[in-house]
């Protein structure tokens, strides 16, 4: 497990190169290839918001802005988790036939969103420019939001490949099950519609509710979830996020763990 | 000297692909219904010890199923042993199944960076090599095109060119010359008796007797995953060819 991690340094230029491999599948080559992968998100956001304001008729100020701040690190953790299943078996022409520290296949996978998360990141910031949302000293906490963000989709990415290489129904199981948290997740409605604060307050220990909240909570209303740094009526307290951060280690552990038990089979078995 | 390639009491198993559990639910349904169908087994080697000296071409005889390419297999890393040591000294260059390992949709260029990178060249070094490498292959205008559209003799000519031209210390063949024509087999050749003049082992398999004569100096003649015999190559090929 910790040579799997070693390899990860010394064929950092693998890494690279396959992560540039997937973005240029991705967006065919072009800057035109990149705003189409912003056509789901968008309509997305545009149906959701006349359902909300118009057919609810709910009174959320700023609903559309709210629904973006956490469909961006969201967008990452499903594209990236569900990505990953099928990368081994796309692979398997380089698999079968040489050695090679199969774990960054996921990994690049991960890179190739996270580069998608960052532009996006960008365009959000674009957007504050027209909207009323004040920058803040408090957006650079969203590094260690990120930073937690990318160490738990790693880990799962790496499990979840492993197991799709040997289990190939694994996708399928993942893809429904991230859905299911898609709706248990405040990704399209902000965390304060759950009314009652102690079923908030436990409903917000789901790590990617502390996640997709927290990034809500420092674009909107500057909340940093750190010790000392509370405001009165914040949503997501430091507890909340030292445990989405514990679970982002163990999963991390977990998905490497795995993967180096499970890889050396896979030249036999794709 | 230590061997470039040294090889004790080697095994290999697999497990037949179609009596393993191949979706998770079948996986929980086997342990919650203690159904434990028999996994079946099938031993590749069983015991297989050799050496091979820096500067050696070896070739490796048999016929199909003998374990040829499971040997090749465990000593490019890519197959666990079962059992046995295996110590391979220096950079590994390998054509298993007369493939370096291309990615179809790759181009070109971006398999041989990625062949590279994976026997552990830097950049620099990679674009060094390049211009020979497309020289040798012949393949300079294809170079940007994925290689899936490539014919058969052109991606077995950029696969050699780039395997050798990464000058690695062990170098394992398998079947390389079963495509391609007359000229490139004797461009292989010659590159071959150039690699080994600069103290590259290499190991070749092949059923094409004929192959193995120009190549090897010494021979392993393998059957149901056990050495029948060693030794020079025109001893060994005239009881395989009599046998």
């Amino acid at each position: 497990m910790l040579e799997a991690l070693k390899e990860i340094w010394i064929y950092r230029q693998l890494l690279y190169d396959l992560t540039a491999r997937e973005l240029k599948i991705r967006y065919r080559r072009s800057f035109l290839g990149f705003l189409w992968s912003l056509i789901t998100p968008l309509y997305q956001i545009v149906i959701m918001t006349i359902v909300v304001k118009y057919i609810w008729q709910h009174s959320e100020p700023n609903y559309s802005i709210k629904f973006l701040c956490a469909l961006v690190p969201w967008a990452f953790f499903q594209t990236s988790v569900t990505g990953a299943c099928a990368i081994i078996l796309k692979y398997r022409q380089m698999v079968k036939r040489i050695w090679m520290p199969s774990q960054m296949l996921p990994l690049a996978v991960v890179g190739s969103n996270l580069v998608h998360f960052l532009l996006s990141m960008l365009i959000l910031f674009g957007v504050f420019l027209v909207v009323p949302v004040v920058f803040h000293v408090s957006f650079l906490f969203l590094i260690v939001l990120t930073g937690i963000l990318l160490l738990m989709v790693s880990g799962l990415a790496m499990l979840f490949a492993a197991l799709h290489t040997a289990y190939q129904d694994t996708e399928y199981i993942i893809t429904n099950l991230v859905q299911v948290f898609y709706f248990l997740t405040p990704v399209m409605y902000p965390a304060s519609w759950v009314k009652n604060p102690a079923w908030r307050y436990w409903y917000l220990f789901n790590p990617m509710a502390a996640v997709c909240e927290g990034f809500r909570g420092v674009l909107m209303r500057h909340e940093v979830p750190l010790p000392g740094l509370v405001m009165p009526g914040q949503v997501v307290l430091p507890e909340h996020l030292l445990v989405a951060a514990v679970f982002a280690l163990v999963c991390f552990a977990a998905g490497l763990w795995y993967f180096a038990l499970q890889r050396w089979q896979f030249p036999e078995i794709v | 000297m230590q061997p470039a390639i040294y090889v004790e009491d080697l095994w290999k198993r697999y497990v037949l692909l179609h009596s393993r559990p191949r979706r998770i639910k079948d996986a929980v349904l086997r342990r919650l219904l203690g159904r434990h169908s028999s996994r079946e087994e099938f031993w590749a080697l069983r015991g297989v010890s050799f050496e091979v000296a820096a500067g050696e071409a070896i070739g490796i005889i048999g016929p199909n199923g003998s374990g040829k390419s499971t040997v090749l297999g465990v000593l490019s890393r890519l197959l666990r042993p079962t059992k046995g040591v295996v110590q391979v000294q220096g950079r590994v260059g390998a054509l298993l199944e007369a493939s370096a390992g291309f990615h179809p949709d790759l181009t070109g260029i971006e398999n041989v960076q990625m062949i590279a990178s994976l026997m552990g060249l830097s950049r620099k070094e990679t674009l060094a090599r390049l211009p020979a490498i497309m020289e040798f292959a012949g393949a300079r205008e294809f170079m940007d095109a994925a290689v899936r559209t490539y014919s058969t003799g052109m991606f077995a000519r950029l696969a050699f060119s780039t395997v050798v031209h990464l000058e690695p210390d062990v170098l394992l063949l398998d079947e390389i010359l079963a495509v391609g024509d007359e000229e490139f087999h004797e461009q292989c050749y010659r590159r071959l008796a150039q690699m080994r003049e600069r103290g590259c082992a290499i190991v070749f398999v092949s059923h094409i007797v004929e192959q193995i004569r120009r190549v090897c100096q010494r021979v392993i003649w393998l059957e149901s995953g056990r050495i029948v015999a060693t030794g020079p190559t025109e001893e060994i090929i005239s009881r395989y060819t009599g046998a």
